[in-house]
């Protein structure tokens, strides 16, 4: 295992550049292997690793202890690892626009009797809205498939039978909910 | 064409025509329009959850080093203990995954640093430039390989570091006063807080005026350029941003205005990518079109808006967009970098054919750096006669 004496931090952090550049150096690839380890030897692992390598350099004036560069560079390679798998999508749009109205019920005001949303999560396994929860983090399919140790397909497959599940719950209650109220004369 | 079903439960952003073959399946179906607009209501509720009980889930990753001696500042202890990521875990399975994972990551991590070559101490840089990387055109494993072994070298001599941030932090030039109003020029990517709490980031020279004292604050004037507003939910209250030739009026919400003029042809364009806005053409709000996330609407001079249709709201979020390249050379980098930032941007001529890869952004400090980086070369700075910030980059 590589190390890093703690002599050659100290220096760093005291401004000798080229002990910098010796530690950086040094921890790229460890750093890139990692990467490498986890996504795959993807155009991505490219620009985490110099994002990674960002974080140490920034982070390095401000490490208490030089004998624990290690653990700096891990919490940098971490921190990049997890920014990419919720970066992904966080653009991902809105099919819907929350302020308007569901189509059918009451008003607007009607919505949170209508859906039952706890309740209806709550009727999910707990391997479902492990998935559904993991997805709404960010999370892409394959990212969630390694992560629970089964494949994309399977993946996608308790999603599609989580919307047919929460389909019935969530459609009955709507239901219910409307037949209350309009035997209750609102 | 693609199931609906797929389409509705498929995991990132979709391509436009299948966005665009969804949301005609919905109009078709209203039950199924239903059931999806239920699901994605389920979404948002999961995610308010998580938020509400984990707002930073950077802290996941602290928790996962917090029994790494060192591993966490002061700063960073303080935020995991106020963090209850115990009680996260408990409530959130998708939460204790991501735990799992991250402890996997850990030892992944721990794996590839114990694998590493041994030495006492990394080399001393080279005397002499080393060799340029072997990279060709369309060679991705030479671009994702083994790197370079000569050392990187880092050296500032600018007077100040500049603070990296998400954005990069220029100077503000207040133009005129008027009645009340403040004029801001951004000279580069710059975000302000409006006087009632929502946020505009505006383009580099977009030009906007904000209420000052005494003036409603609720409104604002797209002068020029392009701006990215998070607008503060008051339904009381609606905020109103004006350009030369429209009106946008919002609840709350997130959306981008672009106000161009040329001639006599001033041009609105509004994306709007969450909550609810109309936009009408100044004077005419009996022409006011409402959007839906996702749709955007054009106004030309004080003709009607036209019909709202999906738009490109990835592009509209990325207000500048980052420079990213693949496998290019170095010298045209770097005119990228230049261009997008309004600096001065060079590169020695023997690194100047060098391939790079990557995707620079966060400012021309942070963006050099990374650069420079990638080249195992230095970043030194200095200013242009006329004022501007200059990199070059040697080794």
């Amino acid at each position: 295992m590589p190390s890093f004496p703690p002599e050659v931090v100290v220096r760093a952090q005291q401004g000798d550049a080229s002990a910098r550049d010796r530690l950086l150096a040094a921890v790229e690839p460890v750093v890139r292997a990692f990467l490498v380890s986890r996504i795959g030897r993807t155009p991505d692992v490219d620009d985490l690793t110099q994002n990674a390598l960002l974080r140490i350099h920034r982070g390095l004036d401000a490490l208490q202890a030089p004998d624990r560069f290690k653990a700096l560079a891990m919490k940098a390679a971490l921190f990049e690892l997890q920014d990419h798998y919720r970066g992904r999508y966080a653009t991902r749009e809105a099919l819907f626009d929350p302020d308007l109205p569901e189509p059918g019920s009451v008003d607007a005001a009607d919505t949170p009797l209508a859906m039952d949303l706890a309740a209806a999560l709550a009727q999910l396994t707990p391997h479902a809205r492990r998935i559904i929860e993991l997805r709404e983090m960010g999370y892409l399919y394959t990212d969630i498939a390694e992560t629970l140790g089964t494949t994309e397909a399977a993946v996608k497959m308790q999603v599609k039978r989580a919307f047919e599940r929460l389909r019935g719950l969530l459609g009955a209650a709507a239901v219910l909910a409307l037949l209350v109220l309009r035997f209750a004369g609102l | 064409m693609r199931d609906p079903l797929d389409l509705l439960t498929a995991d990132g952003p979709l391509a436009p025509d299948d966005a665009a073959a969804l949301r005609e399946a919905l109009a078709a179906d209203p039950a199924l329009a239903a059931d999806a607009r239920r699901f994605d209501a389920l979404g948002r509720h999961v995610r308010a959850t998580l938020d509400a009980r984990l707002p930073d889930l950077d802290v996941l990753v602290l928790h996962a080093l917090a029994d790494v001696p060192g591993a966490l500042s002061l700063d960073e202890q303080a935020r995991l203990t106020a963090a209850d990521v115990p009680g996260a875990l408990d409530a959130h399975p998708g939460v204790a995954a991501v735990a799992e994972r991250l402890a996997a990551d850990r030892a992944a991590f721990e794996a590839a640093w114990d694998t590493a070559d041994d030495s006492p101490e990394p080399a001393a840089p080279a005397a002499t430039p080393v060799p340029l990387r072997a990279t060709r055109a369309g060679d991705r494993a030479a671009l994702t390989g083994p790197r370079r072994t000569s050392p990187l070298r880092w050296v500032w001599r600018a007077a100040a570091v500049a603070a990296v941030a998400a954005f990069a932090v220029v100077a503000l030039r207040l133009q005129q006063r008027d009645a009340g109003w403040a004029t801001v020029t951004a000279s580069a990517d710059q975000t302000l807080t409006l006087p009632d709490g929502s946020t505009a980031l505006l383009a580099a020279g977009s030009r906007l005026r904000i209420p000052g004292a005494g003036v409603d604050p609720r409104q604002a004037r797209l002068e020029h350029g392009s701006a990215l507003f998070r607008v503060v939910h008051d339904p009381s209250a609606p905020f109103t941003v004006e350009t030369p030739n429209a009106e946008v009026m919002v609840l709350g919400t997130t959306f981008r205005v672009t106000a161009e003029q040329s001639g006599a042809v001033a041009e609105t364009d509004v994306v709007l990518v969450e909550g609810a806005v109309t936009l009408a053409p100044k004077a005419r709000p009996d022409a006011a079109v409402r959007l839906a996330p996702g749709t955007g609407s054009r106004v030309v001079n004080l003709d009607a808006p036209s019909a709202p249709a999906r738009a490109d709201v990835a592009a509209a979020l990325a207000i500048v967009p980052d420079v990213e390249v693949r496998d290019a050379r170095a010298d045209e980098v770097a005119r990228l970098l230049a261009e997008r930032y309004g600096v001065s941007v060079t590169v020695e001529p023997a690194l100047a054919g060098e391939r790079v890869s990557g995707t620079f952004a966060d400012g021309a400090p942070d963006a050099v750096a990374k650069l420079a980086l990638a080249l195992g070369a230095r970043a030194e700075r200095t200013r242009t006669d006329d004022g501007r910030d200059a990199y070059r980059i040697a080794r």
